[in-house]
């Protein structure tokens, strides 16, 4: 998968109502690619597919 | 025993001399406060100093002493608390803007039982904003400075909590712990910090940063204070059975192993990954430590720890949209009274999806069991708290976001694993760096295994002198 681009952030701040303006984009778009490697990173770990979240409690 | 011998003493020192009457509460207070009021302009470890507070509590303290009631195992022992963590009648800050701050009515658990095991609750201690990041450099109330080196960050984001300790302006302190903010600070200044496995430490009254890995601990410079504090943290100090004190003072086996300090315990060292992109020196002073457990008759082996590159990708998810989500209201709203780099960590967590937020919860589960393989061939895993030992400040509004957040990544490396898989982990010094500054090695145990990992810690620090060195402070 592609990167997210400024482009794509400014689409999304729109649609969640959020006030950044394009200078704003583009200072948290290197952070907001790194979050976004990370979390396609982890879908490569071998999880079995029917595996639940634990969400408020540690297995 | 009063001055500088006082502002070191141990905790179990100082509630042993108060118990017997060789000491009061009241002047452990003055003489703590006074060193406070000496060496605050300097280190900027407080946020709000409890005078008011901490006297009431002496007298509460000396009273019950002189009156033959039962004193608590903290008996006129000065902790410092984190502000983020609630102390009745006190306003909470979380070292944030003025529009964040809360008035807390009454006493996190965490406090009320320190409170009630006889601790005098000195000060608040500064930390980074919201506890979100790990450099302790704040815009609100300035930059914590390190004791080994006013110049370097202590770490963080326990940051005040760390250098108050190492300082000697108390004789433990509270931290809290979602990526490392116990453990990193207590590397970098030199004192020991143990985050307790998930959920055994409550956090009611606890100023949230992401539920999922949120820990409370404590920070001392032993590792027997530590574990008095834990005891009287956790709840267990009342149950004779479950005493971490007790577990470390007793004479015979503790383990199934029937092994007493660190001989037979079956010490892992995770090289892939947890041993990587080391500084020299670190790596020498950690590999030396290591040397030294198997000096003390522990077994040591190389251990894997599957999948371990992962954890750290898990817990930015995880961390972000938790964080964001717990201020998405004042962050859609007032966004320019966050600092710049915890402003840039919240934001970026509106651009994580509900999927990207279930792949890492699922991770989580997967990421804890693959790491309890690792304690098949191993009782502890050993390896450096910290890659490096602290940096300089970079207060520079044009690098000093941008530092901040790199900072968070480079120094969470070993640390945040651990609060993804929620066991216990303790850092204590392990030698200094040629310029003086300290190192910390990390233990970490099996959840609810605290009593080993501080059993091991305390057999190496028995073991060495680092423990014993005070920074440069006249």
């Amino acid at each position: 998968m592609r990167l997210p681009t400024e482009e794509d952030l400014a689409k999304v701040a729109a649609a969640l109502g959020l006030s950044l303006d394009r200078a704003r984009i583009r200072a948290i778009l290197p952070e907001v690619e790194r979050l976004f490697e990370a979390a396609q990173r982890l879908r490569e770990l071998p999880i079995d597919p029917a595996q639940a979240p634990r969400v408020t409690e540690h297995p | 025993m009063k001055g500088t011998d006082l502002a070191f003493a141990s905790a179990a020192e100082i509630a042993a001399q108060v118990r017997q009457r060789e000491l009061t509460a009241r002047q452990v207070a003055e003489a703590c406060l006074a060193r406070i009021e000496a060496l605050q302009p300097r280190l900027n470890c407080f946020i709000q100093i409890l005078s008011d507070i901490a006297f009431e509590q002496a007298s509460s303290v000396d009273d019950a002493i002189r009156s033959g009631r039962t004193a608590g195992p903290l008996a006129g022992v000065p902790v410092a608390i984190k502000d983020i963590i609630d102390v009745a009648g006190v306003t909470t800050t979380s070292a944030s803007h003025r529009w964040l701050h809360r008035q807390a009515e009454t006493d996190a658990a965490l406090a009320e039982r320190l409170r009630r095991a006889g601790a005098i609750l000195i000060g608040k201690t500064n930390l980074h904003e919201c506890a979100f990041g790990v450099t302790n450099i704040n815009p609100h109330y300035g930059p914590v400075h390190n004791p080994w080196d006013p110049r370097r960050i202590p770490g963080g984001s326990s940051g005040g909590s760390a250098a108050a300790v190492a300082a000697g302006l108390c004789a433990g302190a509270v931290g809290t712990d979602t990526g490392g903010s116990i453990r990193i600070p207590a590397s970098l200044c030199g004192v020991a910090g143990i985050k307790p496995t998930y959920g055994l430490v409550p956090l009611d009254g606890v100023i949230p940063l992401a539920w999922t890995l949120d820990h409370a601990g404590p920070l001392a410079r032993t590792v027997r204070d530590a574990a008095l504090l834990l005891d009287v943290m956790a709840g267990t100090v009342e149950d004779d059975a479950r005493s971490l004190v007790r577990a470390l003072d007793a004479a015979g086996p503790l383990s199934s192993r029937g092994a007493s300090g660190a001989r037979g315990v079956r010490v892992g060292i995770p090289r892939k990954f947890f041993w990587e992109h080391l500084d020299i020196e670190v790596e020498t002073i950690a590999t030396t430590a290591v040397e030294t457990l198997r000096s003390l008759g522990a077994g040591v082996r190389d251990v894997e720890v599957p999948y371990a590159s992962f954890a750290g990708s898990a817990v930015s998810v995880i961390l972000s949209t938790e964080a964001t989500a717990f201020h998405e209201q004042h962050l859609r709203t007032h966004p320019a009274e966050y600092g710049e780099d915890v402003r840039t960590r919240l934001e970026r967590g509106f651009f994580l999806s509900g999927t990207d937020y279930i792949t890492a919860l699922r991770a989580q589960g997967f990421l804890h069991r693959e790491f309890l393989r690792a304690f098949e061939e191993a009782d502890v895993l050993v390896m450096p708290t910290t890659q490096a030992a602290a940096s300089p400040i970079d207060d520079d509004p044009s690098s000093a976001s941008t530092t901040s957040l790199a900072m968070s990544v480079h120094l969470t490396r070993f640390t945040n694993p651990f609060n993804l898989t929620g066991f216990p982990a303790l850092s204590l010094p392990c030698g200094f760096t040629k310029e003086g500054l300290p190192v910390g090695l990390q233990i970490v145990g099996r959840p609810r295994d605290e009593a080993l990992v501080l059993r091991v810690g305390k057999a190496y620090e028995s073991a060495t002198e680092w423990h014993t060195r005070r920074p440069p402070l006249h």
